[in-house]
């Protein structure tokens, strides 16, 4: 469990770092490394340089820009259970860094890493994809942003090319009186989890989603299309979670069967509706 | 301090401070690194090992098995069972592979960096052999055999008996059988393996440090393995970061190492890293039991009747047969059964070899008799604990043999108040057998198992004290310790019966050059063995110190007394003299110098009943989500009996960190292959343990009674906290998906007990409302 040998770089700012990933044949962006390190330990990866964004100044931080709350990629997962920003402008993200890991893992991992690095049951990517978030991808000379929904392909794969750097993300702030709720079963608290539901509603617009079932954050377009078209009645929420969940490949594994993540799903929903009722 | 008073522990500042000296805290000048070259496959022939490029590429050494002229040497154990039909592992494999992770080769470097980069550039040619991957497989007629010498894969076979089982069942008003399933388990300590060993070849001296339970079973294997003298060889433990089963004997891994040194004339270190102690480190539990049991309506035990069936892995090792005759021999758990009749067979699969694990085969055996038990009740309309009540050993029925042996000893109960133990934990913990239901759908209930534990097992333990001119008292012991605090229970043992002061006595152990021969610290005998070896050591010390100080103050030694070292004549208030003034006069060119070298005695304790039992009593309160098999354990209560608590705030720690380790075991902790004997549990993101926040308060309620199988009165405390805890769980969420119908419980009983397991159960009981 001793990493292959390789070289590492620690650049000061965003366009060096840029250059660096250009010019390298296999490199790695490290932040936080609380994935990376453990498999390069395991040398399941054996990246030839590490570009370390730790030293990279104007990556960290949350800022406010009109109607939209900036996340540098760099900040780290402790700062997001504490800011004021977050907490008054996007308290889901808040309640969905409380189940990721623990303290120790959460004062080095980075945002920007989880929604990198993509295990589908991390909740940091359903945080994004549930408030609809633009990840912004930077390389040497240009920049592109895209929607959160479209950044997540696969287990372990997002559209970030080699020479790309996740520099921030950007979050609509929703009208007041916006509401949010995150749930979540896992084995143990702080382990990835089994399911875990993110909801956000405001007026009539119902954002709902699910990570960790599938190999990518699902929303759950059935209940949301009810629920923008009036009240859903106690009676057809059954019908309309069915219609979410059937068609859903789920994931299964030792840890839990994909028969049994739809049924856990499936009682996280009501759990996530009952929250927002009393929600803020 | 004496015995009963409880001093902080006084090992803890230093290894808090980070001053512990384990495995990777040590280097040694010139020391190179190693790394173990493991099978990726199952079973597997091994074709060719080419290491010229590695040799080439810088690596210091690579050894196989031909590079082992001692290969075919024999393994010194402790343990041994007529039965066992051999397939013990060689120390590195000649021609085949049994289970992923095995080692085939060591190598080794400047460091483990290099040693693990020039490890890819050894080319292990394997020609892949079918895998046996369950024990079903491997007893069924197409199954391919792993040894010669075990038919059917079939490593060790042998039954116990007592009156006539299948009689009795026939006659019984009410039979009840279910099969259960103790999962694969790894001890895992925090501290991995390590070992570093250093052969000087001109002194031809063996000094190897390494994290080990039994340091003499280590010297006994090196000395004759690799042909050196017994005393020519140094086998030192100090600090040993937990071993709780997985150290209690020697690997093969040790013995390479230490002939790699020899080898190349350095120092050579290999520390486990975590996922070689996944693969590597013995496993244990592992033991499926088909078990029925009869009762007369009454709830009356008539007969017992099982089958346990240990998947033994690829290897025997020992201890590993030894766990599954401790389930055989204990499925009883302190209930009066006159008849008994059970079957025991380890299985051969390609998987990590089976040794002991905290509890040794009671765990494995009382989770199916305690689950059963209620079962039973069920089955008959009665309270479960009216039912234990009524067939547990009394103290009238002291003492009382279950007409059971095991590793040749009888078993025998011959003190302690069972009953009483189960009514104090069911009056602390407010126990009763209703089911409660929430608002929400949520269910909450209690859930009681007892579990009988044997302590102490493996006779023989040494002990010398020595005082110095100055008073200062040195204690070494045969034992080793992994931090159950015997260097400070072995002090106050010491001050009490020696009549000094705590403060002024050391304790060392943990390092063969210490004593002649000792054991080590497993199987809870710490307190039975080692501690009795101090207290007769120090009473033999107080006896002898006392006549010196009669024979300088020319009066009868029983006039005398010894408080804190300092001597004083009956009624006098000024002390005539020290401890250290003795020890002046006693050593060489002391006034009373007759040969001793100081002022020092040995004992070496033994007893005619080497295994002290006594009974836990485990409650559990759970709460369960029918809608998901999630639950959360709200309060648990430990019912127990330490005998004479030598020191009582290390004994409440111990039951506790039991129970937590017993917590995991239920609700989490599985090792899992696949059905091509694929590792699929291979890092602690699959391996699950308990972590605080899944842990309910743990109170414990205290019952003493003083067994007669050893001077103190002690019974070992190291095992009860976990044995009982997967059972108890069980029974918990049993009752609070149905207190009172039988029918839904089967997927509770086998581990670890998941949520989507419970929902199972869940799901069956609701389905039998309609």
């Amino acid at each position: 469990m001793k990493p292959a040998s390789f070289d590492m770089i620690r650049p000061r700012t965003l366009d060096e770092a840029l250059f660096a990933l250009k010019d390298a044949d296999d490199a790695k962006i490290i932040a936080g490394g609380q994935s990376l390190v453990p498999s390069m330990n395991f040398r399941l990866a054996a990246p030839a340089l590490l570009v370390d964004l730790n030293a990279v100044a104007g990556l960290s931080g949350v800022r406010r820009d009109e109607d939209r709350l900036i996340i540098g990629a760099m900040t780290r997962q402790a700062i997001l259970l504490k800011d004021v920003l977050i907490a008054e402008h996007a308290p889901l993200i808040a309640k969905a860094a409380s189940h990721v890991g623990h303290v120790q893992t959460r004062s080095r991992g980075t945002i920007g890493g989880s929604l990198v690095h993509f295990d589908p049951s991390a909740e940091l990517p359903l945080a994004m994809v549930v408030l609809e978030a633009q990840i912004t991808l930077a390389r040497a000379g240009s920049r592109r942003s895209i929607p959160a929904a479209e950044f997540f392909l696969d287990a372990l794969t997002t559209a970030i090319e080699s020479d790309e750097i996740l520099i921030e993300v950007a979050i609509p702030i929703g009208p007041s009186g916006t509401r949010s709720a995150f749930r979540e079963y896992a084995h143990r608290h702080g382990d990835f989890a089994l399911v875990s539901i993110a909801a956000q509603a405001h007026g009539c617009k119902l954002a709902l989603g699910i990570g960790g079932l599938a190999s990518v954050p699902l929303r759950c377009r059935a209940i949301e299309d009810a629920y923008a078209a009036g009240s859903i009645e106690a009676s057809a929420l059954d019908n309309l979670i069915e219609s979410d969940l059937e068609a859903v490949d789920a994931l299964g594994d030792l840890h839990a069967s994909a028969i049994y993540r739809k049924r856990l799903a499936a009682v996280l929903i009501r759990s996530a509706l009952d929250d927002l009722k009393g929600a803020a | 301090m004496k015995i009963g008073d409880s001093p902080l522990r006084r090992e803890d500042a230093r290894l808090l401070r980070g001053a512990g000296r384990y495995i990777d805290n040590l280097h040694a000048d010139r020391m190179v690194e190693g790394v173990f070259i493991r099978s990726p496959m199952a079973h597997a022939r091994i074709v060719s090992i080419d290491a010229s490029e590695a040799i080439a590429g810088g690596a210091l050494c690579v050894l196989t098995a031909k590079d082992l002229p001692f290969n075919d040497r024999p393994w010194i154990t402790r343990y041994w069972h007529p039965a066992i039909r051999n397939g013990l592992p060689r120390f590195l494999p000649p021609d085949r592979v049994r289970f992923v992770g095995e080692p085939v080769a060591f190598l080794v470097a400047g460091s483990r960096y290099e040693a693990e980069d020039l490890a890819e550039r050894v080319h292990v040619v394997y020609e892949e052999l079918p895998p046996v991957a369950t024990t079903t497989q491997a007893q069924s007629d197409d199954a391919p055999l792993l040894h010669d010498e075990w038919p059917r894969n079939v490593a060790a076979a042998f039954s116990l008996s007592h009156g006539d089982a299948a009689r009795a069942l026939r006659s019984s008003d009410a039979r009840v059988r279910r099969t259960f399933l103790f999962v694969r388990q790894c001890p895992l300590p925090l501290e991995s393996r390590g070992i570093l060993a250093d052969y000087d070849e001109a002194r031809q001296f063996l000094t190897v440090n390494m994290s080990t339970q039994a340091h003499y079973n280590v010297r006994q294997n090196l000395a004759t393995i690799l042909d050196l003298p017994e005393y020519q060889v140094r086998v030192v433990a100090e600090d040993v970061g937990g071993g709780f089963g997985a150290k209690s004997r020697t690997y093969a891994e040790e013995i390479v190492v230490s002939h790699a040194s020899r080898v190349l004339r350095r120092p050579v270190k290999w520390i486990e890293d975590r996922f070689e102690n996944l693969q590597a480190t013995t496993h244990s539990r592992a033991i499926e039991v088909d078990l029925e049991i009869g009762a007369s309506n009454d709830g009356t035990f008539t007969a017992l009747s099982g089958r346990v069936t240990l998947d033994v892995g690829g290897y025997v090792f020992t201890s590993g047969v030894m766990t599954a005759e401790i389930a055989a021999s204990h499925l009883f758990n302190g209930y009066k059964f006159a008849n008994i009749a059970i079957d025991v067979r380890c299985v051969g699969t390609n998987k990590t070899p089976i040794a002991t694990y905290r509890g040794a085969g009671l765990p494995e055996g009382i989770f199916p008799m305690e689950c059963l038990v209620e079962v039973m009740a069920k089955e008959l309309g009665l309270s479960a604990l009216v039912v234990r009540e009524r067939n547990v050993v009394r103290p009238a029925d002291l003492p009382y043999s279950p007409g059971m042996v095991v590793a040749g000893i009888p078993i025998n109960f011959e003190s302690g108040d069972f009953p009483k133990v189960m009514k104090k934990a069911v009056e602390k913990a407010g126990y009763n057998e209703t089911v409660e239901t929430m608002a929400n759908g949520e269910r909450i209930a209690w859930g009681l198992a007892c579990g009988i534990e044997g302590s102490g097992f493996v006779n023989f333990e040494t002990a010398n004290i020595r005082v110095d001119a100055n008073g200062n008292v040195s204690v070494r012991s045969g034992m080793t310790q992994q931090g159950q605090g015997q260097l400070t229970t072995f002090a106050q043992v010491c001050a009490d019966k020696l009549g000094v002061a705590f403060e002024r006595v050391n304790v060392r152990m943990g390092d063969t050059d210490l004593m002649a021969f000792g054991r080590g610290a497993f199987a809870s005998r710490g307190a039975i063995f080692g501690a009795n070896a101090v207290a007769g050591a120090a009473e033999k010390l107080r006896t002898k110190t006392l006549e010196c100080a009669g024979t300088l103050l020319q009066c009868d030694p029983g006039e005398l007394t010894m408080t804190d070292g300092m001597i004083r004549k009956n009624g006098e208030s000024q002390p005539a003299l020290t401890i250290g003034d003795v020890a002046r006069a006693v050593g060489p060119g002391g006034i009373l110098f007759t040969g001793d070298v100081a002022l020092e005695a040995q004992y070496v304790f033994q007893t005619d009943q080497p295994i002290t039992y006594g009974m836990n009593v485990h409650i559990v309160r759970v709460k369960v989500d029918p809608r998901t098999g999630f639950y959360k354990l709200l309060d648990y209560v430990v019912g127990h009996d330490a005998g004479r608590a030598l020191n009582p705030m290390i004994v409440e720690g111990q039951i506790v960190g039991g129970v937590v380790d017993g917590i995991g075991g239920a609700m989490f902790s599985g090792i899992e292959y696949d059905e091509n004997g694929q590792l699929l549990t291979g890092s602690l993101a699959d391996y699950l343990v308990a972590t605080a926040p899944d842990l309910p308060r743990i109170r414990i309620a205290h019952v003493e009674t003083r067994p007669q199988t050893n001077p103190l009165g002690v019974r070992g405390i190291g095992e009860g906290g976990i044995i009982p805890v997967a059972a108890a769980i069980a029974n918990a969420l049993n009752r609070a998906i149905d207190g009172t119908r039988n029918g839904h419980e089967t997927p509770l009983f086998t581990l670890p007990l998941k949520p989507e397991r419970v929902l199972a159960a869940c799901d069956l009981a609701r389905d039998r409302h309609f």
